[in-house]
């Protein structure tokens, strides 16, 4: 004798919500193809199927489309994002470009300290320049920088200029007689 | 290449830069000079003496500098000075020259009047620069002596 009364089928439930989820497209493949050979074998299920599938197409074809409108913060934060992702963008290209620069070909890594080295050669080693300045390049006023005059005769005073327009330098005696 | 080549090859052509620069250093490049003695007047050309006009760009150069205005060559001469001789050269009988090359590019002019040494200067000179030494000299006339480092190549 039953004293308790049977559990109700708690089958029903899990049922439905299979099927709903197999109607659905949320079942992995596996399960859907054994709630699809369960559906096939039960014609109560292919009516709950079949009923799941019309309320499906009630609710898509009756599901109003709502156009929700587009604020002018949210217009404005779309730029500021854009304009986010774009200065990553040439950051990223900045900080690439820099990464690349520091790995060298290796016969670079040699090339240019022995160019350096060749060019620093050449200058110090370059042929004697008898007039490093040039003329024309010096400044208009009497330059006397180099020159050293000595009057031996105590009589005699000299008076020394340059003229850079002339490349001449001129030292005046007096009281000097050589003719 | 590897690095052992790549060094050898670097020493080698270093050695090379020095040794080619020793060996012009130690060739002697001599300087050619011209020393010209030039007499300066406003009274014109003296009677009896023959003298010339010295060059255009110097009598304008001179004549622009100097209260002359006409500038008479007496002597002209030409000489090479080697860092091992000095230049000692007679312009006339009471003038001589002496030039002495001290650096490269420096050198030790001496002017001697009547045996006695009137100016010694040093200075470095750059070909085609000029050197004029000049003084005043009787009846408001002057004496000049000009000395000019001929350029590389250059011939007169």
């Amino acid at each position: 004798m039953n004293t308790h009364p049977p559990a109700p089928e708690p089958a029903v439930p899990d049922r439905l919500l299979q099927i709903q989820a197999w109607i659905d497209g949320e079942l992995p493949p596996s399960e859907a193809l054994r709630v699809q050979t369960a559906v096939a074998g039960d014609p109560s299920a292919q009516t709950l199927a079949a009923n799941l599938r019309a309320l499906q197409h009630h609710v898509r074809g009756a599901e109003p489309i709502l156009h929700v409108p587009e604020t002018r913060e949210f217009y404005f934060s779309r730029i500021a994002r854009a304009i986010e992702q774009e200065e990553r963008s040439r950051e990223r290209l900045r900080t690439e470009s820099a990464h690349r620069g520091m790995h060298l070909p290796y016969w670079l890594r040699w090339a240019l300290p022995a160019a350096g080295l060749v060019a620093a050669l050449a200058f110090f080693l370059r042929p004697p320049d008898n007039h490093p300045v040039p003329v024309s390049t010096i400044a208009a006023v009497p330059t006397m920088a180099g020159h050293e005059v000595d009057a031996i005769a105590p009589e005699m005073t000299t008076l020394t200029f340059y003229s850079a327009r002339d490349a001449a330098t001129v030292v005046w005696v007096s009281n000097a007689d050589i003719l | 290449m590897n690095t052992r080549v790549f060094l050898s090859s670097l020493g080698a052509f270093l050695l090379l830069c020095v040794a080619s620069r020793k060996s012009a250093a130690a060739e002697p490049q001599a300087h050619r000079f011209a020393a010209e003695l030039i007499w300066g007047t406003n009274g014109g050309k003296p009677p009896g003496q023959d003298l010339k006009p010295v060059a255009p760009e110097l009598q304008k150069f001179l004549g622009r500098v100097f209260k002359w205005s006409q500038y008479f060559r007496i002597e002209r001469k030409e000489f090479p000075v080697t860092p091992a001789r000095a230049a000692k050269v007679d312009m006339s009988k009471e003038c001589r020259l002496e030039v002495t090359q001290l650096t490269a590019d420096e050198f030790e002019i001496e002017l001697f009047g009547k045996g006695i040494l009137v100016v010694r200067k040093r200075q470095h000179i750059a070909p085609g620069e000029l050197v004029v030494l000049g003084g005043d000299d009787k009846n408001d006339n002057a004496w000049f002596v000009v000395l000019t480092l001929a350029k590389p190549g250059e011939r007169k």
